[in-house]
């Protein structure tokens, strides 16, 4: 493995498939905990009974865990929230990671605290890429590192906030991006910009070259890609399933990162947080788009699907890929979905 | 004729100003292409272009390689007899003729002045390449990207092995289901723009034309004043149904001051969005038969780019 490799795929230890050889991983998203007052114990509830019952290799948060740009208020306050909802991963050795959503930003919520808790995998990723965490996490048969390669890549993408910083972040105003008439994009959302989508392209690209295969992976990120809003507005083509009860906050602009997904042909699947209320999920050439409906009790949201993205791939048979939307509504009484055991 | 170029296949801006005529849609056949020639003659003395561009669907009658020369011949014969250099991309109409472009491409450079290049291996189609303009001690001062837009979205699909469909009832960006350009071309102009800005130490001013719109091209119409939308729009802009992403890459480079496409029978407009002076250019050959015009680009040593209409 050359040193471009080595270095993209680094990780704070391998992360490899269960005994069973197959490798889940949950991707849950929007816990929106609000800064004044604690985060609703439900939420540790649900995803707790989520992991027991789904036994995942991976936990992904997928953006939002704050509902404020500042965070929680203090480091500390924030290092004992994580310990609290992520205590189950910690103390059974289930890897877990995150990327940042619109709401939480870096300097509201500091990934080195995240990178002190042994089990998470979140990384900073290539400082030349847009915000704050871009990085791919390469999944290793159960026995281990190997030379033929990963079983599957998860590649965890900053989606940013808004077009108007997309804008500032490069050197233009916010003004030269932002229009009063956009179509499917209610309030200008930005997403994964072009050179995110050009670091999947290459590492994609090398991956292919060393092990002399394309790589299976699911792209992961808060806010979507454009092409999900497809998904809804064409829901027989796309053989749509799941809620839909909400415009999906898609991005204004388009830098082509299901393009590059397509023209590659190495992802499964794309998933989104974003929009609490939506679990849609459907296919467009080739790759399925799919939102994980919000987990989070501190901020608006539907028991009717509460959960996340159950994602498995298997090391034996690269050509196997199983999906699904799992529901805390299955595991848990309607009385303590309803706070009533507290 | 001659494989080899008897011109420099560098331009040179030695005046204040480089001047490109494009024009788009000729639609030249055996039947209008001498009325073609004349006018394009015409154009040229009016604008006095140092390079004119051909931006797709030039020809309608390109089944083998003889007719595209015949026709190729009449219409190019105004630019060669002046000496002119010339380059061309191909468009929607040119690929559905027979001839595959490959080939054609052949044709095209077989004749004096052209400076098309079948391009980049890593990027898809035939003909995405980019030529330096330098200044009188080559050094370059701005650099014109050439993409090819390919045809319907059909072929996105099938090169891909797509096992579904790009075509839905509701696409994001216009029913007409077109190719565009494609993700890695995106990155064609992505790695040949930082490489310019590594070797030269500084981001070269540049223009991207291509056939079929872009998705962003979209949003000038529908956002007028805010992207201070000059000319006529007078029906929808017809783009690329998958989104390539050129547009975010030519943003976050910033490098890029204009971008331009064609395919339109009756649109004319151009504004600036995201700090891009973008537009869609008229047809040259309109369905009745009738002659439009094109448009001269005007760039100047620090890489501004004004764009005027020449009538046919």
């Amino acid at each position: 493995m050359n040193d471009y490799l080595s270095g993209a795929l680094e990780t704070k230890f391998p992360l490899c498939c269960g005994e069973d050889g197959k490798f889940r991983v949950l991707c849950v998203s929007d816990f929106h905990a609000q800064p004044e007052e604690r985060w609703d114990p439900r939420l540790k509830l649900s995803l707790e009974a989520l992991i027991r019952a789904h036994r995942p290799n991976l936990v992904f948060i997928a953006g939002d865990l704050c509902h404020e740009e500042e965070g929680l208020g203090s480091d500390e306050k924030l290092r004992e929230y994580l310990a609290d909802v992520m205590e189950l991963c910690e103390t059974e050795k289930i890897a877990w990671a995150h990327v940042p959503g619109n709401h939480d930003r870096e300097d509201g919520i500091p990934p080195h605290i995240f990178e002190e808790f042994p089990m998470c995998l979140s990384r900073r990723g290539n400082a030349e890429l847009s915000g704050y965490g871009t990085y791919a996490i390469p999944v290793w048969p159960h026995g281990g590192e190997t030379a033929d390669g990963p079983v599957c890549m998860v590649w965890a993408f900053d989606s940013h906030t808004g077009v108007g910083r997309y804008a500032e972040r490069i050197g233009l105003r916010p003004e030269e991006l932002e229009l009063p008439n956009i179509r499917f994009s209610f309030d200008g959302y930005d997403s994964v910009n072009f050179n995110q989508a050009a670091w999947y392209w290459e590492l994609s690209e090398a991956l292919e070259k060393e092990y002399g295969r394309k790589i299976p992976g699911v792209m992961l990120m808060h806010a979507p890609p454009a092409e999900h809003f497809l998904i809804p507005t064409n829901p027989w083509q796309t053989e749509m399933s799941g809620e839909f009860d909400e415009a999906v906050g898609g991005a204004l602009l388009n830098s082509g990162l299901f393009a590059a997904a397509y023209e590659r042909g190495d992802i499964r699947e794309i998933v989104s947080g974003h929009d609490h209320i939506n679990s849609i999920s459907g296919m467009y050439m080739g790759i399925r788009l799919t939102e994980d409906a919000g987990l989070g009790f501190d901020v608006y949201g539907d028991n009717r699907i509460r959960g996340g993205r159950l994602m498995e791939f298997s090391e034996t048979d690269p050509a196997h890929y199983e999906t699904c939307h799992v529901y805390i509504k299955d595991l848990l009484t309607p009385d303590e979905i309803a706070g009533k055991n507290a | 004729m001659n494989e080899k170029l008897p011109y420099n296949n560098a331009l040179c801006m030695t005046g204040k100003t480089f001047r490109i005529l494009t024009v788009s849609a000729l639609n030249a056949d055996a039947g209008n292409r001498e009325n073609i020639a004349e006018s394009l003659s015409d154009m040229i003395d009016r604008a006095s272009p140092d390079l004119v561009f051909f931006c797709g669907d030039i020809t309608r009658d390109a089944s083998d390689a003889e007719k595209l020369r015949e026709t190729l011949a009449v219409i190019l014969a105004p630019v060669m007899e002046r000496g002119l250099l010339w380059a061309h991309v191909f468009g929607d109409m040119d690929r559905v003729n027979g001839l595959p472009n490959e080939e054609a491409m052949k044709v095209y450079r077989s004749f004096a002045g052209c400076l098309s290049e079948t391009g980049a291996e890593s990027a898809d189609g035939c003909g995405n390449y980019f030529l330096p303009i330098l200044d009188g001690s080559g050094e370059p001062l701005f650099c014109l990207y050439g993409l090819d837009s390919h045809s319907g979205v059909h072929g996105y699909e099938t090169d891909y092995g797509s096992p579904g469909r790009a075509r839905l009832s509701n696409p994001l960006y216009g029913k007409h289901y077109l190719d565009g350009i494609r993700f890695n071309q995106s990155m064609f102009y992505w790695k040949t723009s930082k490489s310019l800005e590594q070797r030269y130490g500084r981001k070269i001013p540049s223009m991207i034309l291509f056939h079929t719109p872009i998705p962003e091209m979209t949003y000038l119409p529908m956002n007028p004043f805010s992207t201070n939308v000059q000319g006529t729009q007078r029906e929808a802009v017809r783009c690329q149904v998958v989104a390539g992403g050129l547009f975010t890459a030519a943003i976050e480079r910033g490098d890029v001051r204009a971008i331009f496409a064609g395919h339109s029978e009756h649109n004319d407009f151009h504004g600036t969005y995201g700090r891009i002076l973008m537009g869609q250019m008229r047809d040259f050959t309109l369905r009745g038969g009738s002659f439009s015009g094109g448009t001269l680009f005007e760039i100047d040593r620090n890489g501004n780019v004004s764009v005027s209409k020449v009538t046919a």
